[in-house]
């Protein structure tokens, strides 16, 4: 009888954890994210030592005002010239890829500074040379230029300027090479951003004609992307989800955001990376992933909140760095889908069970225990499912699988003990 | 202001007396905040010249002028969502790209640059999650810094009298409010300087009664003209931590200190003391281009722009002296 009730509670709340996912309900959507949080909390401790993931802090790079006589807007951006000087810094150490997270959507007034900028990255990354004649401010700089076969892909950053096409993207038509999306999905009403793009397809065109698929930053920057094998089973998991937007098609996945703390804490200042005197810094680059942005907010700008910290906002940067942590920890994060959690509730329901009659059994048989058997219910109950969760998170980070509906598994569970509790009498 | 920056504010000064570990705080916190879209405002570059052979013009709706359309032969001037484009002489066309279409104009003709609904999904669907340059808000005040932060026990509101104003009245109110916390007598504006203990104490009240919300100080002057600035107020859990945090660097030398420093005032946007604090670490080190960048990157975020401008040449002259 016991185990009929147990198992009708398990199914009712794994039926109740799917209709309130369906209906988005507050209450519910809250629940499951704090267990999302709790996961992502935990995967902060089981991250690996080395993140492979540098962010490379350019607020301290100066910023050049500039007023266009024939537009009312003043508009500031980061020196290109100081820019490139670090870009070039980095690539000089043989980093794995540098990705600038920071948006080069051409502006009418900083068109020339750019150009140049751009075809240094381009001259860089593939060894393609703009000729000096079509670049307003004559040839490119030396440091632009490697050695044959040494060169370093890089990325920079672009948002609604996708929005044209690949030709006039990036003001010339070749730097679309360069071009990858850095925007945020904005998730869904009461849900933390859990997601980053996978890739977005912008259909330029005329409606018929071609689209143009762009990678987000972090992918353009790591593109070998693993797939979970659990989300080949169809129902069990997702890891790559599509977005529910007809204008733009994008994927997504999702990320783990376990490090972004200790990413922060290794964030490295471009000043430093000048500096002969720091030469620990100078040489730890190479291999790595770089990420260039603003380290710092001051305004509003660029501001996210990420899964499991509600305490702070964290820069644009260290989201893009941990979905390259996310990409390069191996196999995709996959959220177990309804059936995979059934599974997984069952399990996690038959362990509490076997475990609870087999402590009775021997309460009954070994001890003259003074305690009744729905009091030691309970504890037990309590107990594992402490222990669950904590296997929860171990299951994010070693099988990369996010259960999210646990929570509502353990409330129905420690409810099945309470009942027996109060209507056992031995 | 808008609703999302003011929930935004709430929701930072909540989150900030959190503490990392306590979930069932976290809950409640969950459950009274709703999530909020962090959208950050962006320019809305919407569409391209293609190809100008009249002398176009562009409209351009910030300051309701028409401007000449700066477009050289071979280059794609971008085009931002709002402006207006005609052809500024009766021969020539202009041909330019929005909204997924080729249009060309010409004569009297005009054409308002519209966001595609490509475009429109794509901001629907992320939000920017990079840098991109930001002006400082034009002000003429230095303190309060514009979107900063005050401890009001230490307020001294300081200006650039713009030319030509004469006596004016102060006032302080939360930006959501049309109440005033304060509100001062006339004075003259020349003296580019209001050192008041009434309205440090006002201000004080204000944040001891679990004030929050951003602040506008407006200075009005006798012919109609209002200057303003948004600020807010340092909470008291934000003071204890400020205070523990400066203390980690007070036990440092000179510059280490100072620079500690002014970090630490800068993350509490404090920028008013982070622009000293640089001020006081370059002198320590007058020569060194990397503190003249950051004291200037200081002022100009506190918006004393003369003394950004002044550091800003010291360090181009020190460049072209090392070339």
């Amino acid at each position: 009888m016991k185990l009929l009730i147990g198992l009708v509670i398990t199914l009712g709340m794994w039926w109740l954890a799917k209709w309130v996912e369906e209906k988005h309900f507050y209450f519910g959507t809250q629940a499951r994210e704090l267990v999302y949080d709790v996961i992502q909390h935990g995967l902060g401790t089981v991250a690996r030592q080395n993140l492979n993931v540098i962010v490379v802090d350019v607020s301290d790079v100066g910023w050049t005002p500039r007023k266009d006589p024939n537009q009312p807007r003043e508009y500031d951006y980061t020196d290109r010239k100081q820019l490139r000087d670090v870009v070039m810094k980095i690539a000089d150490q043989s980093p794995a890829a540098i990705g600038l997270d920071i948006d080069f959507t051409p502006y009418p007034i900083q068109l020339e500074d750019d150009d140049e900028f751009l075809a240094c990255l381009l001259a860089r990354s593939t060894g393609y040379r703009e000729s000096a004649d079509s670049l307003a401010n004559g040839p490119l700089s030396p440091a632009c230029f490697s050695t044959p076969n040494h060169y370093v892909p890089i990325y920079v950053a672009t948002y609604t300027s996708l929005a044209l096409g690949p030709v006039y993207a990036l003001e010339r038509p070749e730097y679309s090479a360069l071009a990858a999306f850095a925007g945020a999905v904005i998730p869904s009403q009461y849900e933390a951003p859990r997601r980053m793009v996978d890739t977005i397809e912008i259909r330029y065109g005329l409606p018929g004609s071609g689209s143009w698929v762009v990678n987000s930053l972090s992918v353009a920057m790591h593109p070998k992307v693993q797939q979970n094998s659990l989300a080949n089973i169809p129902g069990v998991a997702e890891s790559i989800s599509l977005a529910p937007h007809n204008e733009v098609p994008a994927t997504e996945f999702y990320v783990d955001y376990g490090s972004i703390d200790r990413i922060e804490a290794t964030t490295v200042a471009s000043a430093s990376l000048m500096d002969p005197k720091q030469p620990q810094i100078v040489n730890s680059l190479k291999g790595q992933y770089i990420l260039v942005g603003r380290g710092k907010g001051t305004t509003d700008m660029d501001q996210h909140n990420i899964p499991g910290r509600l305490d702070r906002r964290y820069s644009g940067v260290y989201l893009h760095a941990c979905a390259i942590y996310t990409l390069d920890s191996g196999p995709l994060l996959a959220l177990l889908l309804p059936r995979g959690r059934l599974v997984l509730d069952l399990s996690l329901f038959l362990l509490i069970f076997g475990v609870v009659e087999l402590t009775i059994f021997a309460r009954k048989r070994f001890l003259q225990a003074q305690t009744r058997a729905g009091v030691l219910h309970l504890v037990v109950t309590v107990l594992v499912v402490v222990a669950a969760i904590v296997g929860g998170i171990y299951l994010a980070g070693s099988f990369r699988i996010m259960w999210d509906d646990s929570l509502f598994v353990a409330v129905g569970l420690i409810g099945h003990a309470v009942i027996d509790h109060v209507f056992t009498h031995d | 202001m808008n609703a999302i920056p003011y929930r935004k504010a709430v929701r930072a000064d909540l989150c900030k007396v959190t503490p990392r570990w306590n979930i069932p705080l976290l809950i409640a916190v969950a459950i009274l905040m709703s999530p909020l879209g962090s959208r950050a405002q962006v320019t809305t570059f919407a569409g391209v010249v293609i190809e100008n052979t009249c002398k176009a013009q562009v409209f351009e709706p910030e300051d309701q002028k028409w401007h000449v359309l700066v477009s050289p032969k071979g280059s794609h001037r971008p085009l931002i969502a709002g402006e207006i484009l005609k052809c500024g002489s009766t021969s020539g066309s202009l041909t330019l790209l929005d909204s997924q279409t080729y249009t060309t104009i010409s004569g009297m003709q005009t054409h308002k640059v519209e966001v595609s609904s490509v475009l429109n999904e794509v901001i629907r669907y992320a939000e920017p999650a990079f840098t991109r340059g930001e002006s400082p808000v034009e002000t003429i005040f230095s303190s309060p810094p514009s979107g900063g932060t005050v401890e009001p026990e230490r307020l001294v509101v300081r200006w650039r009298p713009p030319a030509g104003i004469g006596e004016v009245t102060l006032s302080v109110a939360p930006e959501s409010s049309d109440l005033n916390l304060f509100e001062s007598g006339r004075f003259e504006a020349s003296s580019a300087a209001f050192d008041s203990q009434e309205l440090r104490d006002a201000l004080a009240t204000y944040r001891d009664r679990n004030g929050f919300a951003p602040l506008v100080l407006r200075l009005r002057d006798a012919a109609g003209h209002e200057y303003r600035v948004s600020f807010s107020v340092l909470t008291p859990p934000n003071q204890k931590r400020l205070v523990q945090e400066l203390a980690e660097w007070d036990a440092k030398d000179g510059l280490v200190r100072h620079l500690g420093r002014a970090s630490v005032y800068s993350d509490f946007g404090l920028y008013s003391e982070a622009a000293a604090e640089s001020e006081l670490a370059l002198k320590e080190s007058p020569k060194s281009s990397i503190l003249l960048q950051l004291a200037a990157s200081a002022e100009r975020r506190t918006g004393n722009l003369p003394r950004a401008y002044e550091l800003e040449s010291e360090l181009k002259q020190m460049s072209a002296k090392v070339q």
